[in-house]
């Protein structure tokens, strides 16, 4: 019997100190599950209700420091064998005959007479002392508890779906960031100046375009200068490097008319920050010059001029320029000056109205061109 | 001795019956004061000295005269005064003629001189008087003119004072005081405790009609056993916690206690934990036997601060807290 309770004693204190164990980390685990709870559940309602947050991140940020918290308790406050004997005693109220006789049973030493009249009791209890510990009473859980659990797989899911703001940008093809431009452009621009504008943008360009249909008819009569020439021979000798840069660029082309959607990548990318479009294109591209100034007034007048200017698709190549879908033409070149402060561009426009393209080329390269743009022109864009 | 021979479990069983059967005594003689009989008898068994505070009239003497008489003890009684000298508690030499005829000096044995001795109102008696009386509790023997003379084993100190009663008095230092193993309060009974004690005691005093119910042989033995009752290190280790927390260095809070308990409180409150573990029948310490002795045990042992007292702070709240926070927290 005695080597029965030197066995099984050691076996119940183990037993009982990882329950001490765990009912430590159990009690400790109030503010890191608060934590939890507060971090997923609100995480999740700014994600849906606000701004889109970096799931990922946030799921980190809630579970991160709980986890750290409890494993540095865990490691730090695991119980003493004796702690797991005091604990036994106290759920048996036993008034420490189960803790007299596991400490005497622990050190191995030789019992006393009253030591073993001591054991002799613990003995004689120890099979009501097992089956105690046992069956010892489950808690149910609180109801803070179940509410916590209940907002955090809440949490969990608002944070896991896509947020409501994204759902927006997919469905408009606009980004966040189109849509705060728009809507500060909106805010602090007049419209009906900006209506104005537009309309006085579209005479100028009208001007122009007569401007240099006149150049034209002029610079034909008077034939070719002899500085032309020597442009000419310029131009051949940088003409496998630029017929190179006309070659790479109709590759890309080519590829803008097979894929329309990355045309219209053009579209959003310059909604998206107009400043940088407008540096991108200036002065290289009359078309694109065009397109970058009706894409100006149109950020400027946004809530008047999107309408009217949704319908544009952009083209990187030159002479297309900006197409209008709903009027089915082109639209020109602008040089002249807004009043919207746009003086850079507009002096890049001026200089991409004037620039001497027609002279840059050698004849041949023109005929190319021409050739080329035929075939554009026979290009049906409402095929994929 | 009885300690050196095999107990058996009847022997423990035996001797918790002789404490059920003395407390029963006593109960019988003493209405209305059964948690005082407890903590009396347990001090008792465990050899200490007590000391019982109350008020007049609430049978602190009968108490002892009770104890005596069950016990069958030989039973003295010293009244304390100003004028009280030592002499008077542990003897003097006199002039005596012997039937020869020749005169010689001998000691005349003092009160002190019993196994149980009541020093009645000890804090009336001078310093002088305090400390001569206090020396005897300690060393258990008298020192006369060079000579020195044994008391009586097991010997026993009851002694009583008045806590109104300040003016003409004597309080007792802390260093003596040390010296009682508890310091019980006796309490004023209830209603219903008085009505009973009516009915036994208008006309008769119970205490001094008391028939013994053990002697001093068994009494000696049921000490002994006292001693035998196993303290766990876990329970040794608690009890030292307990201590500590009357101490301001290391209560970790703010003090309300200038100086906490002694050492020898911590053996008084193991001392009295056993034989309370023997009087509920059990060979084990358990902790809440330390919560029961403490208070007594403790009460006496500690000092409060000035700004306590001012504050009218009892040392016996301040206590009850600290002894609460500690079983929660074992």
């Amino acid at each position: 019997m005695s080597e029965t309770l030197f066995k099984t004693l050691p076996r119940l204190v183990r037993q009982q100190q990882r329950r001490l164990w765990s009912a430590q980390l159990l009690t400790r685990t109030a503010l890191p599950f608060g934590w939890l709870v507060i971090t997923l559940f609100s995480s999740g309602v700014i994600h849906q209700g606000w701004q889109q947050l970096n799931s990922p991140l946030f799921f980190t940020l809630a579970l991160l420091p709980p986890v750290l918290y409890l494993s540095m308790v865990a490691i730090r406050r695991i119980p003493t064998m004796a702690e797991g004997a005091t604990a036994a005693d106290t759920q048996l109220k036993a008034h420490a005959l189960f803790l007299s006789a596991w400490e005497i049973t622990a050190f191995r030493q030789a019992p006393s007479n009253t030591q073993k009249l001591l054991l002799a009791r613990a003995a004689t209890e120890l099979p009501h002392w097992q089956e105690q510990l046992r069956s010892r009473p489950k808690q149910r859980p609180g109801s803070s508890l179940l509410l916590g659990i209940t907002l955090a797989i809440l949490g969990s899911f608002l944070l896991l779906l896509p947020g409501k703001v994204t759902q927006k940008a997919l469905e408009s093809g606009i980004s966040d960031a189109a849509n705060q431009q728009q809507s500060k452009n909106s805010e602090a621009i007049d419209p009906v100046a900006a209506i104005n504008e537009v309309l006085l943008a579209e005479k100028r360009a009208a001007a122009l375009q007569h401007e240099s249909q006149a150049a034209m008819q002029h610079t034909k009569t008077e034939g070719t200068h002899p500085e032309e020439k020597q442009t000419g021979n310029q131009s051949d000798g940088q003409a496998p490097e630029r017929g190179n840069e006309s070659q790479m660029e109709r590759g890309e082309n080519e590829k803008n008319r097979k894929n329309p959607a990355a045309r219209n990548i053009v579209v959003s990318k310059v909604g998206e920050n107009l400043g940088e479009s407008a540096e991108r294109h200036s002065g290289t591209a009359p078309g694109l010059d065009a397109s970058v100034t009706t894409d100006q007034t149109t950020g400027q007048a946004a809530p008047f001029t999107q309408q009217r200017y949704q319908n544009i698709s952009l083209d990187s190549d030159r002479k297309s320029q900006a197409f209008d879908r709903r009027r089915g033409q082109h639209l020109t070149t602008t040089s002249q000056p807004l009043k919207t402060g746009l003086s850079s561009a507009d002096r890049d426009i001026t200089s991409g109205g004037e620039q001497t393209l027609p002279t840059s080329m050698t004849p041949d390269q023109r005929v190319l061109v021409d050739r080329y743009f035929k075939q554009l022109s026979q290009f049906d864009e409402s095929k994929p | 001795m009885k300690a050196s021979r095999e107990l058996t479990e009847s022997d423990f069983q035996d001797a918790h019956d002789d404490l059920r059967s003395l407390k029963q005594a006593l109960e019988s003689a003493i209405v209305g004061q059964e948690g005082l009989i407890d903590r009396l008898l347990i001090a008792f068994i465990s050899g200490g000295h007590v000391l019982l505070e109350g008020l007049p009239g609430l049978g602190k003497t009968h108490l002892a005269k009770a104890l005596a008489g069950a016990t069958g003890l030989k039973f003295s009684r010293v009244q304390c005064t100003p004028d009280l000298m030592p002499a008077d508690i542990t003897g003097s030499e006199i002039l005596i003629r012997d039937p020869q005829g020749e005169q010689r000096l001998d000691f005349q044995r003092g009160p002190i001189f019993a196994p149980l001795v009541l020093v009645d109102e000890v804090n009336r008696a001078t310093p002088k008087t305090q400390s001569a009386l206090l020396e005897a509790m300690q060393e258990h023997q008298v020192t006369h003119a060079g000579i020195t003379h044994p008391l009586p084993s097991p010997f026993w100190v009851m002694a009583t004072q008045n806590p109104i009663e300040i003016e003409g008095t004597y309080p007792l230092p802390e260093a003596q005081l040390d010296r009682f193993l508890v310091k019980l309060n006796v309490e004023f009974p209830s209603e219903a405790a008085l009505l009973s004690m009516l009915d036994i005691s208008l006309d008769d005093e119970p205490s001094e009609h008391l028939q013994p119910v053990l002697d001093l042989e068994r009494l000696v033995s049921i000490m002994a056993t006292g001693r035998e009752i196993v303290i766990a290190d876990r329970i040794k280790q608690a009890a030292v916690t307990l201590l500590l927390a009357t101490h301001p260095a290391t209560s970790g809070g703010t003090s309300h206690f200038r100086y906490g308990a002694s050492p020898r409180g911590l053996q008084a409150l193991l001392k009295t934990a056993r034989i309370h573990a023997l009087l509920q029948g059990r060979l084990q310490v358990d902790f809440d036997d330390l919560a029961r002795m403490a208070l007594p045990v403790l009460r006496h042992r500690v000092l409060l601060t000035i700004e306590s007292e001012l504050d009218g702070i009892n040392s016996d709240s301040i206590l009850r807290q600290i002894i609460q926070e500690w079983r929660s927290r074992i």
